[in-house]
């Protein structure tokens, strides 16, 4: 529908700012370090920068939105549509720049980012890992804003105490299963990000990336049924 | 897009109904007024028929088809809503734009004309505006947005009395131009009374009135006079609100011709409440 | 033309012997154009039905005409139509209540038609 494409750039839109203040920040960070100290210490900061970023681009993808989505009348699924299209959008155009930056860095000798590290050099491999990565995080931010809106006080106590709940559960059934809860875990994400076999493997972790941001689509379906519009 | 039904609708906030077994079918491009107290459910009545909100029992219908998640007949309403539910960093042009986005039939040249007629700075950000070019801004929207249903959800909050009747007029202009649906929500019954073709009153989440308005006007006297005088008038019939003042009194009679031979004899005075009184007294008495 | 909206006439018949009143003082004489419905509900910001159910009083009543494609006109003999009309109306709405009035205050008939003799206008110019 022509609402949806209307409203993915309403979206996007609304990420600009936010997106040109991003680049401003990691291009002084990074003429900053290299006027320091002549050299790179990894990539890590760059990419995780990318995931975090988007992350919290997620967590404010909705409430303002989702008003103005109503103030004109758009359904709940035009809603969806758009804000979906919006975040994968702006995976794509960062994991593009990512992968750019990257390349461009590569010319400094002393330079070798963090997926290089990991997965060795690709760079249609690194570009595809860093998209699904960023896909995986803005939709989780995205999710995580939704559990919160649906949520009343005591559901959004639960929720918050949700992460430390888990880590107890498991540790729990850890020492009840005598240490195979823990590891089975670990082999399980392991083999999901590719290192389970000789050499690691990005397109695994692309997939799980991609398995994880499905299933949170599915949530989120599931959180913006009904949905009221709220103060 | 001219008829509107809503069935046996009802909505319950845990144990508080706002709307309930509501039946109200509203067929024809007029210029309809809906009218009720705070809290009688004009607002909830108006997030239901744009799926604003879902309801606990009943349907909403629009030229026959349902509202929830239907963005083909959603997009041809523009809902002015009390709540500003425009970002705040927001524009007024910017507004206008990302409006004319949404709803193609937007003319945007009318909108500036409006804007400037109102002298609303289009280059404010929505929460620069105070309540009264809150309202202005929603109202220019909505007018401009060129949707055939328009519903207008107390749209002269916060106006002072010049705006108020310019935006009375435009709103006329409008439908005059082009003629719509046109629903005007709100407690302010005096001036918006006489652009109004037809009247919906909401008491206690239920209609408790739907006619055109002069129907309404003429279903009803006030018979005032010298108190006993007056009692013995309204003996076997309907009446509503007394007012008294030792030994007048005032009251407003339902139904039934007007006895002006027995009024003349008991020396009493006929009169025409006007609507808002006449909106008082049904609204007080509906306890 | 105005019209009181405190009065305890409907709006339509309001309007109705205002677009009278005008024709009789002369200000819309016959065959000249009434304003539209249109024209007159913007004017005196009242639903074009209202103004509409006015003015059709007044077409069913042979004061005024449509003239297809051009407008409303105040029809041949509107003026005759009117008087006759209000004259027959004159007893009821002016002279009862006169009457009435003048009983309640006491005002003897011979007051009285010393006030409407004292109220005419003077023959002579």
């Amino acid at each position: 529908m022509a609402r949806v494409w209307s409203f993915t750039k309403y979206q996007l839109r609304d990420y600009r700012t936010a997106v040109l203040v991003f680049y401003l920040v990691l291009a002084a960070m990074i003429a900053l370090t290299l006027g320091i100290s002549g050299r790179m210490e990894g990539h890590a900061s760059l990419s995780g920068g990318s995931f975090i970023f988007v992350f919290v681009i997620g967590l404010n993808c909705f409430k303002t939105s989702f008003r103005f989505a109503q103030a004109n009348n758009l359904s709940r699924r035009v809603f969806y549509l758009a804000t979906l299209l919006s975040l994968v959008g702006l995976a794509v155009i960062m994991g593009a720049v990512d992968v750019i930056l990257d390349a461009v860095m590569d010319r400094l000798p002393i330079y070798l980012g963090l997926f290089d590290q990991i997965y060795g050099k690709s760079t249609v491999a690194k570009g595809l890992w860093t998209t699904a990565s960023l896909i995986f995080a803005s939709s989780l931010g995205w999710m995580i804003t939704m559990i919160y809106y649906r949520s009343n006080t005591v559901w959004k106590v639960i929720v918050s105490l949700s992460p430390v709940a888990a880590i107890s559960v498991l540790s729990l059934l850890d020492r009840l299963s005598g240490g195979k809860a823990v590891s089975s875990t670990l082999s399980f994400l392991t083999w999901a990000f590719g290192f389970a076999g000789e050499t690691p493997n990005p397109f695994q972790a692309v997939l799980t990336f991609l398995a994880g941001s499905a299933i949170i689509w599915a949530i989120n379906i599931l959180l913006l049924y009904r949905a009221p519009v709220k103060n | 897009m001219s008829r509107i039904e809503l069935r046996a609708l009802s909505k319950r906030y845990g144990q508080n109904p706002a709307l309930n077994q509501l039946d109200l079918t509203l067929e024809g491009q007029k210029i309809y007024g809906l009218l009720g107290r705070n809290g009688a459910g004009k607002t909830t009545l108006l997030n239901l028929l744009t799926a604003k909100l879902h309801p606990t029992e009943g349907t909403i219908a629009i030229d026959g088809e349902p509202v929830w998640e239907n963005d083909a007949v959603l997009g041809r309403v523009f809902y002015m809503t009390e709540a500003n539910l425009h970002p705040g960093s927001l524009r007024v042009r910017e507004a206008f734009q990302w409006t004319a986005e949404f709803y193609p039939g937007f003319r945007t040249a009318y909108g500036e004309e409006l804007a400037r007629r109102f002298e609303l700075d289009t280059s404010k950000r929505v929460k620069e505006l105070s309540t009264g070019y809150s309202s202005i801004f929603k109202a220019i929207l909505a007018l401009a947005s060129g949707a055939s249903i328009l519903l207008f959800d107390e749209p002269v909050l916060g106006l002072d009395a010049n705006h108020r009747e310019m935006l009375y007029r435009e709103i006329l202009a409008n439908y005059i131009e082009e003629p719509k649906v046109v629903i005007i929500s709100t407690h302010l019954i005096d001036e918006v009374a006489d652009i109004l073709e037809e009247v919906i009153i909401i008491d206690k989440g239920r209609v408790i009135r739907h006619q055109p308005v002069e129907e309404l006007l003429e279903s009803a006297y006030a018979v005032s006079g010298e108190a006993s005088k007056v009692d013995q008038y309204i003996q076997g019939r309907n009446f509503l609100s007394e007012e008294r003042l030792q030994n007048f009194k005032s009251v407003i009679v339902v139904g039934g011709a007007v006895d002006r031979a027995l009024a003349k004899s008991l020396g009493l005075e006929i009169g025409r409440p006007e609507l808002q009184k006449l909106f008082i007294a049904l609204t007080n008495s509906n306890a | 033309m105005r019209l009181d909206f405190d009065s305890e006439q409907p709006i339509y018949i309001q309007l109705a012997e205002a677009i009278e009143d005008d024709i009789l003082k002369g200000i819309l004489p016959e065959e000249t154009q009434v304003p539209s419905t249109t024209e007159l509900s913007v004017m005196l910001k009242i639903n074009p039905a209202t103004a509409r159910k006015g003015v059709n009083l007044l077409v069913d009543e042979g004061i005024l005409y449509k003239k297809r494609g051009v407008g409303m006109f105040v029809a041949r003999g509107a003026l005759r139509r009117i008087k006759k009309k209000r004259r027959a109306e004159f007893y009821q709405s002016f002279v009862l209540p006169l009457l009435a009035e003048a009983q309640k205050l006491d005002v003897s008939m011979g007051e009285l038609i010393e006030m409407i003799e004292r109220g005419l206008p003077d023959e002579q110019d």
